[in-house]
């Protein structure tokens, strides 16, 4: 049976949900900020830079990425290095970086000059490599003795001449590499996450020791997230462990919760799709031309416009759920502008429906004092910081605080068969 | 046969390859305190676009200046956001609108040694010279790179062993043409060494000896030393490249010699260490044109180019109390272009070119155009018409894209062909095959 009364674990369930929530808005705004920043690709490229560094003979990240099948997929519009290299690219280019030295490289010999014709070459005798393994070994050879070219050297023996295999070797030490770099960009990521924490803690004024009183002493709030936070568990329950990590899996589950939240979204993009589709069917240039600029301006901000909707659905979500949270100027710290005796009235009268214990909280909450900003900034401290967290281990947690109260239910369903 | 055109000085070269302190070669001293934080903010697309609007802001709609800025940043993104091959592919796209078949010489720098603090995001010089070679594979009739050099890298044969590959080996082309993948060498006196530098005979020889032209930058200004210990590059007798008995060499060496304790005068200090890169009057000392007389005494045969005519302020011998010219011309009184014309006279494989200056063709009341125009058509011996003019031995130039914070390529080949008539294909065909000698 449900533990009667148990407050503290409906408060706990409330409290982690809003944190969940508002942890994938942090979620969201880093994405969308390492997307303006390009900061995987740049990570991406700082990486292989690293990688293939050689002091003593040549930075061969640089020619990595003027390597033809690299240049090929930057992004030319932005100017910006691939997001994403695949192991098997990093070994086919790695390949041709080092055998193409000795490929090209054709000795000349000055045979003539004349002012008419300029001086006149010949090409010298070279000998010619039978296979890419070989013009990569013959290239290796070239190059001084470095920690890089040892390593090479390495894996060239071990392949045992079978280009295959250094094709595999090279792509295992990609990958190794990677899996290390991917453990510096989370460390580098789990700072942003604080900056974005704090900043979402600020721009919607999440004051945490405000939100555990509300949630303690608002029976209707508390119950109604809890209510939330249970539909959702259900749901959470069927996703991958792996799913569970990603931002995308726990919005789309959030958004299955609240279909509401994103109607307004599918309608302006019915719009903008309608008024295009109606203009691609006339065959004037005035329309054709505006077609264009309204393709262009669509498909230019798209991914943008895509994050600003992510980020509207969960703001919309934490609007339906009543979360006492955001700039009001009956609300503190706004409210601490205002006198004290007006302030009451208007507290008075927009507060008349709750609980006599509630308003006495928010009337000593909206009151200037030194005690009252203490409180305040702690919260605001509270709330940047756990939203820091990260939104899969909120609803994480919040899971295993509902499975706990649900443990309690299990009785009660006995009792009713 | 028709010769192709030439365009005989320009720089391919992109921010990757410059140190991370490049900036200091500007002489503001906000720019030179804080010049790897404003790379930082140059470098990104965000930050030019904020300059870009502030100067915007702060000009006004109705001032010249926003042209200015314009142009400004077009300098910037073309040395920041693109790639060698692409910094290329826009100079070769402006060239061929004038000749499809024009002939660029893309001089590359070695920065290694420009400061004196390593730096952290610059590609090394034999880094950038992989690329160039990977450019003259793709434009091998297009592209005449020439290969820079610094007597810090290595010195007597060991540089000439090093520099060997990029001239001695090269490409074929489906035709059967055949092109090493480098034409000439390019120095750049102002990063901190001297031409004459001993360590660079034995490199002077193999030229000599190969027919490999040599570039260098002969303006007072440009980039420059930026580190903070210029004292120690520069000592009160440098070793010099010598010829017992040679009477113009030693003269060479007591002017250089006087001019060096000119400008370490404890009363001027012109030559002081200095945290913060103030070396610009250290590049008067690096690269004046007597610096190349025990050159052109103990090479004859070599054909040197000491480009932009000794830079526009030379050209009309303007004073300028900001940039110490009016004081500098009273301890070196004949102008750049004046020793560039004397040592025309005396030595007849020596080139200059009109890269960079060209800009200032129409700018100074049309002065500078108008003495490179009397320039041209100025018998170098009067008395001896056999000798030609001071025009068969002028290159042209375009110096971009140093040159894009002043005009637009296609501008400058535009008003320069409009303008030097019959000196257009001279310059740009005849003189530059005589100068470069690649296979036509």
């Amino acid at each position: 049976m449900p533990i009667p009364g148990n407050k503290i674990l409906d408060l706990l369930i409330s409290m982690a949900l809003i944190y969940a929530l508002l942890s994938l808005l942090v979620s969201i705004l880093l994405e969308w900020w390492n997307h303006f920043r390009k900061t995987r690709a740049i990570q991406l490229k700082a990486n292989i830079f690293q990688l293939l560094n050689d002091s003593i003979n040549l930075q061969f990240g640089e020619l990595f990425y003027n390597h033809y099948l690299i240049s090929g997929i930057h992004d030319k519009k932005e100017k910006s290095p691939p997001q994403y290299i695949s192991s098997n690219l990093f070994a086919e280019v790695l390949i041709d970086i080092i055998g193409h030295r000795n490929k090209h490289d054709q000795p000349v010999q000055l045979i003539g000059l004349s002012l008419n014709q300029g001086k006149q070459y010949k090409v010298g005798e070279k000998l010619a490599a039978s296979s890419a393994i070989q013009q990569f070994k013959n290239g290796l050879d070239q190059l001084k003795p470095s920690p890089f070219t040892d390593t090479l050297q390495s894996l060239l023996s071990k392949s045992e001449g079978d280009f295959e295999k250094l094709k595999k070797s090279l792509s295992s030490w990609f990958d190794d590499y990677m899996d290390r770099a991917s453990g510096w960009y989370k460390a580098q990521q789990r700072n942003k996450l604080y900056f974005f924490g704090f900043l979402v803690a600020i721009a919607l004024n999440v004051d945490s020791l405000h939100l555990v009183k509300m949630i303690a002493l608002d029976d209707t709030l508390r119950n109604n997230l809890v209510q939330s936070a249970d539909k959702m568990a259900d749901q959470y329950n069927t996703l991958s462990d792996s799913a569970k990590l990603e931002t995308d899996a726990l919005e789309g589950m959030v958004e299955k919760n609240f279909p509401k939240t994103s109607l307004r979204d599918q309608d302006k993009q019915l719009t903008i799709d309608s008024l295009m589709n109606s203009l691609v069917n006339k065959k004037d240039s005035a329309s054709s031309t505006l077609y264009k600029k309204l393709e262009s301006l669509y498909k230019a901000d798209s991914i943008d416009r895509e994050y600003a909707h992510r980020a509207d659905r969960i703001l919309n979500v934490a609007t339906s759920l009543n979360i006492p949270i955001g700039w009001d100027e009956s609300a503190a710290p706004l409210s601490w502008k205002r006198k004290a005796t007006s302030l009451t009235e208007h507290s008075k009268k927009i507060k008349a429906e709750k609980q006599n214990q509630l308003m006495d909280y928010l009337d000593r909450r909206n009151q200037r004092g030194f005690w009252n900003v203490a409180k305040y900034l702690l919260g605001i401290m509270i709330s940047g910081f756990s939203l820091s967290f990260g939104a899969p281990f909120w609803f994480d947690l919040l899971m295993k605080l509902v499975n706990i109260r649900r443990a309690g239910k299990k009785p009660e369903a006995t009792n009713v068969k | 046969m028709s010769l192709p055109f030439t365009n005989a000085h320009i720089h391919i070269f992109n921010s990757d390859c410059a140190p991370d302190r490049f900036l200091r070669i500007l002489p503001v001293p906000l720019v030179r305190r804080a010049p790897g934080i404003i790379k930082g903010i140059i470098d990104s697309k965000i930050g030019r676009g904020i300059i870009h609007g502030m100067f915007k802001a702060w000009y006004g709609k109705a001032s010249d200046k926003r042209g200015e800025v314009d142009k400004y940043v077009a300098f910037l993104d073309a040395g920041t956001d693109a790639t060698q091959l692409e910094v290329f592919q826009t100079a070769l796209a402006a060239g061929k609108t004038f000749d499809p078949a024009i002939r660029i010489v893309g001089l590359t720098l070695n920065m290694d040694h420009m400061d004196s603090q390593p730096s952290k995001r610059q590609i090394s010089f034999i880094t950038q010279l992989d690329e160039i070679k990977d450019i003259k594979r793709y434009y091998p009739t297009n592209f005449f790179p020439f290969l820079g050099i610094d007597p810090r890298q290595a010195g007597g044969l060991d540089l000439v062993k090093w520099a060997k590959p990029y001239f001695e080996s090269g490409v074929a082309t489906n035709e059967g043409k055949v092109f090493p993948y480098f034409s000439g060498i390019k120095l750049y006196p102002a990063l901190g060494f001297f031409p004459f530098d001993p360590r660079l005979e034995e490199l002077y020889r193999y030229a000599e000896e190969n027919h490999l032209p040599v570039m260098t930058h002969c303006t007072r200004v440009g980039s420059q030393y930026i580190g903070d210990q210029i004292e120690s590059l520069i000592p009160d007798q440098p070793a010099m490249i010598d010829m017992a008995g040679n009477p113009a060499i030693a003269t060479a060496k007591t002017s250089i010699e006087k001019r060096i304790k000119d400008y370490k005068d404890p009363s001027r200090q012109w030559i002081k260490n200095s945290k913060i890169g103030d070396n610009d009057l250290a590049c008067d000392l690096f690269g004046h044109p007597e610096n190349y007389i025990p050159i052109l005494e103990k090479f004859p045969n070599l054909r040197l180019c000491l480009a932009h005519m000794g830079g526009s302020n030379e050209v009309i011998k303007s004073m300028d109390s900001k940039s110490k010219l009016d004081q500098i011309r009273k301890v070196d009184q004949l102008s750049w272009f004046e020793h560039i014309q004397n040592m025309m006279r005396k030595y007849p494989n020596l080139y200059t070119d009109v890269s960079y200056t060209l800009s200032d063709f129409y700018d100074t009341n049309g002065k500078v155009f108008t003495s490179t125009f009397a320039f041209l058509n100025t018998p170098v011996d009067p008395a001896d018409p056999t000798k030609g003019k001071f025009g068969d031995r002028v290159l042209f130039g375009t110096d971009f894209f140093m040159t894009e914070q002043e005009r637009r390529e296609p501008e400058l080949y535009a008003t320069t062909k409009a303008n030097l008539s019959t000196w257009w294909d001279i310059l740009g065909r005849v003189n530059t095959q005589k100068y470069l000698m690649q296979p036509i």
